[in-house]
C-alpha cells in the first residue's frame, strides 16, 4: 500500500475583524486546510517565525495596533527569504485602488475586495493554488 | 494709422484759461515740425506724479499754434492722475509726442457748403481750422457752429473770439448752448434746414444723443460727419464713472457699491481696474492704491494658461458672462478659492466699454463639501465589514456548510442573502461616487480593443440577457484601432449602460450595440434598448446622485441611483461626452463619445455637475 504523506496545508489568515476570522477559519477548515489567525502585524511575524512552514496568507489590509497589510508584505519579502515566496492573498475591503496597485506592484498573488466575492469563490481559488485535493 | 510719429516735446507754458480749463504749451525739441490746430496729438508723460488707472497718455486737440514746432492744447482740470500730473510737473519737462492725426483739421469745405458744426466742450478745437475757412470772403462756405458747454464759466476763450468775428460776416454763425442736449435741439439749431452738413466732435455719449436726434428728424446718416483718423487706443472709450465730489444722483451706484458686501471691481477692456470696492480691498488684502490701475491678476493669475484663454474669449471675442472657479492669492500669500463671474459692459449700441468682475470666497463651502464626502466614504468603508460578515455566514448557510436546509429556511435566508447584496452593491456606488468626488482614482491608461472588453462586459451579463430572452445585435464597425483606456474606469461606464438597457428592457425584445468612428477622431458608442424609457420632465435629473425616475421605481426592478451620475463623471472628466434620447415606453439610446487619442487622466476636484 503506497503511503502518500499527507502534509497538512497551513494558511496563515492575518484580519482585524473577528467575526470574518470566524467564518474564514469555518470555511478553509472544511475544504481540508489547517488555520492560524493574527489580527495584528506583530501577531502574524511571531507565527511566522514560531511555524514550521505556512502555505499561504490570506491578508486584509487595516489591521489590528501598529502596520498595516503593505507593511506585512515589505517584510515577507525583505526580511527572510524563508518568507518571500510564501503566496499572498490580500481580501481586504477598506483599500483603494491606489493601495491595489501598490500590493500589485510588491508582487501578491491576487487581490480580493471582500464584498465583492463569495467566500467560496476566494476559498476555492486557494485551494486550486495549492494543489490540494479534496 | 496713416500719419503720425514720434516726437519728444518740452512743457513750455501753463495757464489757466477759465473755470477749470488750462491751456498747456508744447515745444517739439528733437525735431521740426509744423503743426495744425485741431489736429490730435498723443500726449505720453514720461512718470505720473498720481497713479491714474488709464495709464500715462491720453489724445489732446491742438488748440493753436503760437510758434515753429510748438502747439497747445486745452483741457478741463479732473481728478485723474494724469491730468494732475499735466498741472503739476516742472516747466521743461519732457514728454512724448505721436501725431499729429485727425481727419477734420484736415479738410477744406467746398465753397457752397452749409455746414452745422456742433461741438461739446474741447471738442471745439477740431473745427478751429475750417472755421477760418468761412471768414475768408464771398465764396466761402456757410457754417453755422454750435458750441456746447455745461456751463458759463468753462466757455473756452477761443469761442468767444470766433463769436466776435462772426458778427461781421454771414457765413459764420456762432451759438452758445449751456446745458444738456435736450430733446428739440436739434430743431432749435438747425439754421440751413435739411441740406446741412452735420460735424460732431465730442464726448461719444453726447454724439451718440445727437446723431439720434438728428436720424429722428430726418437728417440722414450720410449727412454727418464724425472725427475719423483717430487711432485706435484702449482708453479711447471712456466709462464715466461717478467720482467722490459729484452730485448725489450720479453718485448712488458709487456709494452702493463702495460699501457693498459682494467684492465688485469694474475695468477697461484690457483688464485695467478702474474702481474697486471696499470689500475688494479687505478680501484681497490689497489697498485701493495698489489694485486701481494694476489688473486683478494682482491677486490671480494661479490658473492654467487655457482657462484665462477661454475666459478671454468668452468675454470680449463673444462679450458673454463668465463664470469659474479659480485658486486665487491674498497679499499675505494665503491662497484661498473663489467662485468668479465676470460681465461685458456693453454700451447701448453694442460697443464693449469695460468689465464688472465679483468673486465670492468659497473655501469654507469647499472644505465642508469635501468632509461631507470623506464622511461618506469612511461610514461605506466601515460598512462593508458587517456586510462581508452577513454575506459570508449566509452563503455558509445557504451552501448547507452548518447542515442541510428545509425548503422555509431557504428561503428566508435567500432573502437575506439578496438584501445584503443590495447593500453591498449601493456601498460600493457610494465609495466610487465619494472617489470621483475625492479625484481618488488613479488612471492607468493601457492600448485597448474596445470591441474585446465590450465583449468580456457583455459576457458578464450574458444570463441576464438570456434570462429576459433579450437579442442582442452587435454592430461594430470593422478596423477600429486600439485606444488609451483605462480599464477599470471604462469596464464601469459599458457595465452600468448595458445593465440598464437590460434592467428596463422587456422580455423579447432587443438592444442594439453598436460602435464606429463616425468622423476619425472619435469613437462612438450607442446602446439601444426599447424598454420603458425615461419621462419627459424627469430627462434633465437622469444623470443626478440617487435619481431614479417615477416609472422606474413603480417597476421591480432594483438600483441606487448612482449608476449613472458615476458613468458620466468618468466620461466627462476623461475628454468623453454622453447624452441620451428617450421616449416613455418606447426606449431609450444612450450616446457615448471619445476621442481616438484616448481617455485623458482625470481632473482632481469635483466632477462636472
Amino acid at each position: 500500500m503506497d503511503i502518500e504523506i499527507k502534509k497538512e496545508r497551513v494558511v496563515l489568515v492575518v484580519e482585524d475583524e473577528v467575526p470574518l476570522i470566524k467564518a474564514i477559519q469555518i470555511k478553509l477548515e472544511k475544504h481540508g486546510l489547517s488555520v492560524v489567525s493574527a489580527r495584528s502585524l506583530e501577531q502574524a511575524i511571531h507565527y511566522l517565525e514560531d511555524l514550521e512552514h505556512v502555505d499561504a496568507i490570506w491578508l486584509d489590509h487595516y489591521l489590528l495596533g501598529e502596520g498595516d497589510g503593505l507593511d506585512f508584505v515589505v517584510k515577507l519579502k525583505n526580511d527572510n527569504p524563508k518568507w518571500s515566496s510564501i503566496p499572498i492573498f490580500v481580501v481586504s475591503n477598506t483599500a483603494g485602488p491606489d493601495t491595489m496597485q501598490s500590493y500589485v506592484a510588491l508582487g501578491v498573488n491576487k487581490y480580493y475586495v471582500k464584498a465583492a466575492h463569495r467566500l467560496d469563490e476566494i476559498v476555492e481559488d486557494l485551494r486550486i493554488f495549492l494543489g490540494n485535493p479534496q | 494709422m496713416k500719419e503720425g510719429k514720434m516726437f519728444i516735446a518740452k512743457l513750455v507754458s501753463r495757464k489757466q484759461v477759465s473755470e477749470e480749463t488750462h491751456m498747456l504749451e508744447f515745444m517739439v525739441v528733437d525735431d521740426m515740425f509744423a503743426f495744425h490746430p485741431g489736429q490730435y496729438v498723443w500726449v505720453k508723460v514720461r512718470e505720473l506724479l498720481y497713479p491714474d488707472p488709464r495709464g500715462e497718455q491720453r489724445a489732446f486737440t491742438i488748440a493753436s499754434c503760437p510758434g515753429k514746432s510748438t502747439f497747445t492744447i486745452i483741457f478741463r482740470s479732473s481728478l485723474s492722475g494724469f491730468k494732475k500730473t499735466l498741472l503739476e510737473m516742472p516747466i521743461d519737462t519732457l514728454v512724448d509726442i505721436f501725431g499729429p492725426c485727425g481727419s477734420f483739421c484736415a479738410y477744406t469745405p467746398k465753397s457752397n457748403e452749409k455746414m452745422t458744426l456742433v461741438a461739446g466742450g474741447v471738442g471745439v478745437a477740431p473745427f478751429l481750422s475750417i472755421l477760418e475757412h468761412c471768414l475768408t470772403g464771398v465764396d466761402s462756405p456757410r457754417a453755422h457752429l454750435i458750441y456746447c458747454e455745461s456751463s458759463e464759466s468753462r466757455i473756452i476763450p477761443e469761442v468767444i473770439a470766433l463769436q466776435k468775428k462772426s458778427l461781421q460776416t454771414k457765413n459764420l454763425q456762432v451759438s452758445i448752448h449751456i446745458g444738456a442736449i435736450e430733446e428739440g435741439f436739434v430743431q432749435l439749431y438747425n439754421t440751413f434746414g435739411r441740406d446741412s452738413t452735420w460735424y460732431l466732435s465730442g464726448p461719444m455719449g453726447m454724439i451718440r444723443v445727437l446723431s439720434t436726434q438728428l436720424l429722428s428728424v430726418g437728417i440722414t446718416k450720410n449727412q454727418m460727419r464724425f472725427e475719423e483718423n483717430y487711432p485706435y487706443f484702449p482708453y479711447e472709450r471712456e466709462l464715466t464713472l461717478p467720482v467722490g465730489n459729484e452730485s448725489s444722483e450720479k453718485n448712488i451706484y458709487k456709494l452702493a457699491l463702495d460699501d457693498a458686501l459682494t467684492h465688485t471691481v469694474i475695468t477697461d477692456i484690457n483688464g485695467r481696474v478702474l474702481y474697486a470696492n471696499n470689500a475688494t480691498s479687505q478680501r484681497t488684502g490689497f489697498s485701493h492704491g495698489e489694485i486701481l490701475g494694476n489688473t486683478p491678476r494682482l491677486w490671480g493669475g494661479l490658473m492654467d494658461k487655457t482657462f484665462y484663454e477661454e475666459m478671454w474669449r468668452m468675454i470680449k471675442n463673444d462679450r458673454l458672462p463668465f463664470i469659474g472657479k479659480v485658486t486665487n492669492r491674498k497679499k499675505s500669500g494665503e491662497a484661498y478659492t473663489a467662485e468668479i463671474s465676470i460681465v461685458p459692459i456693453l454700451e447701448l449700441n453694442g460697443d464693449l466699454v469695460g468689465f464688472y468682475a465679483s468673486e465670492k470666497n468659497i473655501t469654507e463651502l469647499e472644505r465642508i463639501d469635501k468632509a461631507k464626502t470623506e464622511f461618506v466614504s469612511l461610514v461605506s468603508h466601515q460598512l462593508r465589514t458587517p456586510l462581508s460578515s452577513v454575506n459570508w455566514f449566509s452563503e455558509m448557510l445557504l451552501t448547507g456548510d452548518a447542515g442541510e436546509l428545509n425548503s422555509e429556511q431557504r428561503k428566508y435566508l435567500e432573502e437575506i442573502y439578496s438584501g445584503n447584496q443590495r447593500m453591498v452593491e449601493l456601498v460600493n456606488d457610494l465609495l466610487d461616487v465619494s472617489r470621483l468626488d475625492l479625484g481618488t482614482f488613479i488612471i492607468n491608461l493601457v492600448q485597448t480593443d474596445i470591441i474585446v472588453l465590450i465583449e468580456d462586459v457583455v459576457l458578464e451579463q450574458q444570463s441576464q440577457i438570456d434570462e429576459k430572452k433579450i437579442q442582442l445585435h452587435r454592430i461594430f464597425s470593422e478596423n477600429i484601432p486600439q485606444m488609451a483606456i483605462d480599464l477599470k474606469l471604462m469596464r464601469m461606464v459599458l457595465q452600468n449602460l448595458l445593465s440598464n438597457a437590460i434592467k428596463y428592457s422587456p422580455e423579447n425584445s432587443t438592444i442594439d450595440f453598436s460602435v464606429n468612428v463616425p468622423d476619425g477622431k472619435n469613437i462612438l458608442i450607442i446602446i439601444k434598448d426599447s424598454g420603458c424609457g425615461i419621462p419627459e420632465h424627469q430627462q434633465k435629473d437622469i444623470f443626478s446622485k440617487l435619481f431614479r425616475a417615477d416609472n422606474v421605481k413603480q417597476m421591480d426592478v432594483e438600483g441606487t441611483g448612482l449608476g449613472l451620475y458615476i458613468t458620466r463623471s468618468i466620461i466627462e472628466s476623461s475628454g468623453g461626452k454622453i447624452w441620451f434620447e428617450s421616449r416613455e415606453n418606447m426606449g431609450t439610446t444612450f450616446f457615448v463619445t471619445f476621442p481616438l487619442d484616448g481617455m485623458k487622466k482625470l481632473e482632481h476636484g469635483k466632477s462636472p455637475f
